[in-house]
């Protein structure tokens, strides 16, 4: 009974031109990952006007397909180029690019295509086990657990994001700026409008994420125009390792598919964050600490496992919620609204077929993904290898269509190409333009969230109290925030230690 | 003849040559892609009925039908470039009337009721207060008898700050000088799950939406803005409406169509008969009886009469009732 849902989700992704997409999405997908600086939310804004014509459900289909194989590609480059693909893939290139070295490509790229395969399958069985049991608590949810689990959210975006938690907060805070642009939800009052009729229901989301992160790493790339890779090995042939010889490190696997799925799972954080943590979790683990760093097969194991294993986990909050858990999640959000779906905790009651059907589709495609990365690793290596200048025109025609078809104005046109530039601006100076869109993402949700919260109990603060799991909340929050302070105090304890000793030097000079 | 002259006389008969051209086309209008415009994202309420009407409608014509969703500050991005369309009757807008006129009151908007034609409305459905059974109110009495007993503690659920919800709650709580709370949820869909969820003692959304758990007993229907005697579910056709309860006015929605203000009359008149025969079809019938409620057809003369009607209530129930 549990199953037919499920069962009846795979039977329409098992359609051949539902299947055909997820397969085409899948390639896509892992083309996208092996090629530095392109990713996945990038490929996934560059499909939204190609799918805008199509069924919602095929659409998310090459969307989720893009989206697991961006995953493994990424790791190709990390491991024959050093230059992770994807920003999850950084980590692989820390064991994956000696083992190159030393001339076992073909391995860790064998480990690579089975630890990113084992973690994507955990992580698809942990959605499919709790996407429907935290969509049926969701429907009970008051404003109130919403906004504390957005906040929650932010809180940790601007922790885990690499780089200070100072510029982090400075890109949520920037984001939340954004998203009060608009009418004010409670009063109607138009907010930072300037009269422009335009801006009366906000800043487009969907615009705003296709500057953030298709016209954002155009221009970032724009320097490396013209450069063509140059590979470790010339003889590129994956050596899928014994299932015994992978078997041995069952911890490294299991660590990455743990923290793959819970950190997928907490809205924003993404892949980025999981697999550092899985790696150094691993390590520590690990019988042979020293190993790593210097070609241990664990030590491309466990990010792989990991960056695989949150496409499962960022299922959750986005299916039952409505929130992203990553870049491409929140980019999928935007589709569902273009083919007038609502996403949030109705979802699963009003769509529940499409919500099953993309689940299925996530699990086919990691199995897609395994058989592409074994058979057809050479194609791949070839994209690898090509100059991608051609692509970034392609890429700006197909970012200002989507930006375009969102209202068919243009209206968020403009509004990408003004958030290209803003992107562009924060990144080289080192803020994650992740931590921007979640501001601008879940500020709305935890504004209306907690005003209407303060509105059902007539102002009443202690309603973000008043059950088990909102102080459970309000406690991680908290906890957070403490943990994050003290690490800032004492690292500037530090510094004033360092400074009088220095003076002294000097002094004594 | 000077050559001013006879430039004149070019012109003058350039003039009837045109006019009599419209009159021609009006007859066999339409002659290329009829564009309706629906200043609402895909797959809402009124994207949901535009879709099945165009379709009946093209299939009395034989050119396309198409809709096209311009979304974007709420309607009034969609409704402007309308507005400001070729006046050739290929433009239509096709909005709610509360929907359109709303903003009107409560925002400073570039265009008006006098920028737009009238060609008719084709589906009229009032909005309705609901509540969740577990609350226990059977009756709008009940409701208000709860809500006098205790001042300022019972909550009733809008899907926006302004707009038919938020009108007809404010016109209960005014006229009535009821003490209850007025929660303001970001449209229709949040407002759905609130009442479901059993999180405000009523809520005032469009009928026939929450039908289903209306038909399951799970939600009790309290009042309406107008008449239900279209809905499909027999048993709450007989619902008092407000203007049975002493406050006279009636709310809801009135989907229909409007066209550039300098469209040609014939070309109106034309558009609107076609209009009516798509309404009348068995098709739309079908349609509304999916959707849970009859269409009614209202002629240009009726459904410009209930957009201004509308903008003069809700004119007056933002100086009497609002802050």
């Amino acid at each position: 009974m549990m199953f037919e849902p499920l069962l009846d989700g795979f039977a329409q992704a098992l359609q051949p031109m539902n299947l055909f997409f997820i397969v085409a999405g899948t390639a896509l997908g892992m083309m996208v990952g092996a090629l530095p600086g392109l990713s996945s939310p990038m490929a996934i804004i560059v499909l939204l006007p190609l799918t805008y014509g199509m069924e919602p459900l095929p659409a998310l289909l090459i969307m989720i397909g893009v989206y697991v194989g961006t995953k493994l590609g990424g790791s190709y480059s990390a491991i024959l180029l050093r230059t992770p693909g994807t920003p999850a893939a950084a980590c692989t290139a820390l064991d994956g690019f000696p083992m190159a070295q030393r001339g076992e490509a073909g391995l860790a790229l064998g480990y690579a295509t089975l630890g990113s395969t084992i973690g994507g399958l955990f992580g698809w069985v942990m959605a499919v086990s709790f996407v429907p049991v935290i969509g049926a608590i969701a429907l009970r949810s008051g404003p109130a657990d919403i906004a504390l689990i957005g906040i929650a959210g932010l809180i940790m975006v601007s922790s885990f994001v690499r780089g200070s938690i100072v510029k982090g907060l400075i890109g949520v805070a920037f984001g939340l700026l954004i998203s009060t642009v608009g009418m004010d939800p409670e009063s109607g009052v138009s907010r930072y409008t300037f009269g422009v009729l335009d801006l009366n229901s906000g800043i487009p989301f969907a615009a705003a994420l296709v500057g953030l992160f298709g016209l954002t790493v155009v221009l970032s790339d724009l320097t490396l125009l013209g450069s063509k890779a140059h590979l470790t090995t010339d003889r590129v042939k994956v050596a899928l390792p014994k299932l015994g010889d992978a078997l041995k490190y069952w911890r490294a696997i299991l660590i990455g598919g743990g923290y793959g799925t819970t950190v997928g799972a907490i809205p924003g954080v993404g892949a980025e964050g999981a697999s550092w943590l899985a790696y150094a979790t691993a390590r520590r683990q690990s019988k042979t600490p020293d190993a790593f760093g210097t070609g241990a097969p664990e030590g491309v194991l466990a990010p792989e496992a990991t960056n695989n294993a949150t496409t499962g986990g960022t299922m959750i909050p986005m299916m039952t919620l409505g929130i992203p858990g990553d870049g491409s999640t929140a980019v999928m959000l935007g589709a569902l609204l273009l083919h007038g779906l609502t996403p949030g905790v109705t979802m699963m009651r009003d769509h529940g077929d499409i919500v099953w059907g993309v689940l299925a589709g996530l699990g086919l495609a990691t199995v897609a993904m395994f058989i592409l990365g074994w058979k057809a690793i050479r194609l791949f290596v070839f994209v690898l290898q090509q100059d991608r200048s051609w692509l970034f025109p392609f890429v700006l025609v197909f970012a200002c269509l989507g930006a375009y078809a969102t209202t068919n104005t243009f209206f968020p046109v403009w509004v990408a190409i003004v958030f290209g530039l803003v992107g562009l601006a924060f990144e080289s100076r080192g803020f994650p333009v992740v931590t921007i869109v979640l501001g601008i993402i879940l500020g709305p949700i935890i504004e209306v969230n907690m005003r209407l919260a303060l509105a059902l109990s007539n102002d009443d603060w202690t309603t973000f109290f008043a059950t088990g799991p909102r102080i459970a909340l309000v406690a991680l929050v908290a906890l957070l925030l403490f943990v994050e302070i003290r690490q800032a105090m004492l690292a500037r304890r530090k510094d004033r230690d360092a400074i009088p000793a220095e003076a002294t030097n000097q002094g004594g000079m | 003849m000077t050559r001013f002259g006879k430039l004149a006389a070019a012109a003058l008969v350039g003039a009837v040559t045109l006019g009599q051209g419209s009159v021609a086309s009006a007859q066999d209008y339409p002659t290329e892609t009829v564009r309706i415009v629906v200043p609402w994202g895909a797959g809402g309420g009124t994207d949901t009925i535009a879709r099945a009407f165009a379709a009946e409608l093209e299939a009395l014509v034989d050119e396309a039908v198409i809709v096209q969703n311009i979304a974007g500050a709420a309607g009034a991005t969609g409704s402007f470039q309308v507005s400001q369309a070729k006046a050739d009757g290929y433009t239509v807008l096709l909005n709610g009337s509360s929907d359109f006129t709303s903003p009107m009151v409560f925002q400073d908007l570039p265009f008006g009721v006098d920028d737009f034609k009238y060609v008719g409305g084709f589906f009229v459905t009032p909005t309705w207060m609901v509540s969740h059974k577990d609350r226990g109110y059977e009756s709008f009495d009940q409701f208000v008898e709860a809500a006098k007993a205790q001042p300022d503690t019972l909550t009733l659920g809008v899907g926006g700050a302004t707009g038919a919800h938020a009108m007809m709650a404010h016109a209960v709580r005014g006229y009535l000088d009821l003490p209850v709370r007025i929660i303001n949820y970001q449209g229709g869909a949040a407002l759905n799950k609130a009442i479901l969820a059993n999180e405000v003692d009523a809520g005032v959304i469009h009928a026939p939406v929450l039908l289903n758990e209306v038909r399951e007993d799970m939600v009790n229907v309290l009042i309406a803005g107008g008449s239900l005697s279209g809905i499909t579910h027999e048993p709450v056709r007989g619902t008092p409406t407000l203007e049975g309860t002493d406050i006279p006015i009636s709310i809801g929605v009135t989907r229909g169509l409007m066209v550039p203000a300098d469209t040609p009359d014939e070309v109106v008149a034309r558009l609107s008969e076609l209009a009516m025969q798509a309404t009348e079809s068995a098709g739309f019938a079908a349609f509304g009886d999916k959707f849970g409620f009859a269409p009614t057809w209202l002629g240009p003369e009726q459904f410009e009469a209930v957009v201004r009607g509308e903008i003069e209530t809700f004119q007056d129930l933002k100086t009497r009732f609002f802050q």
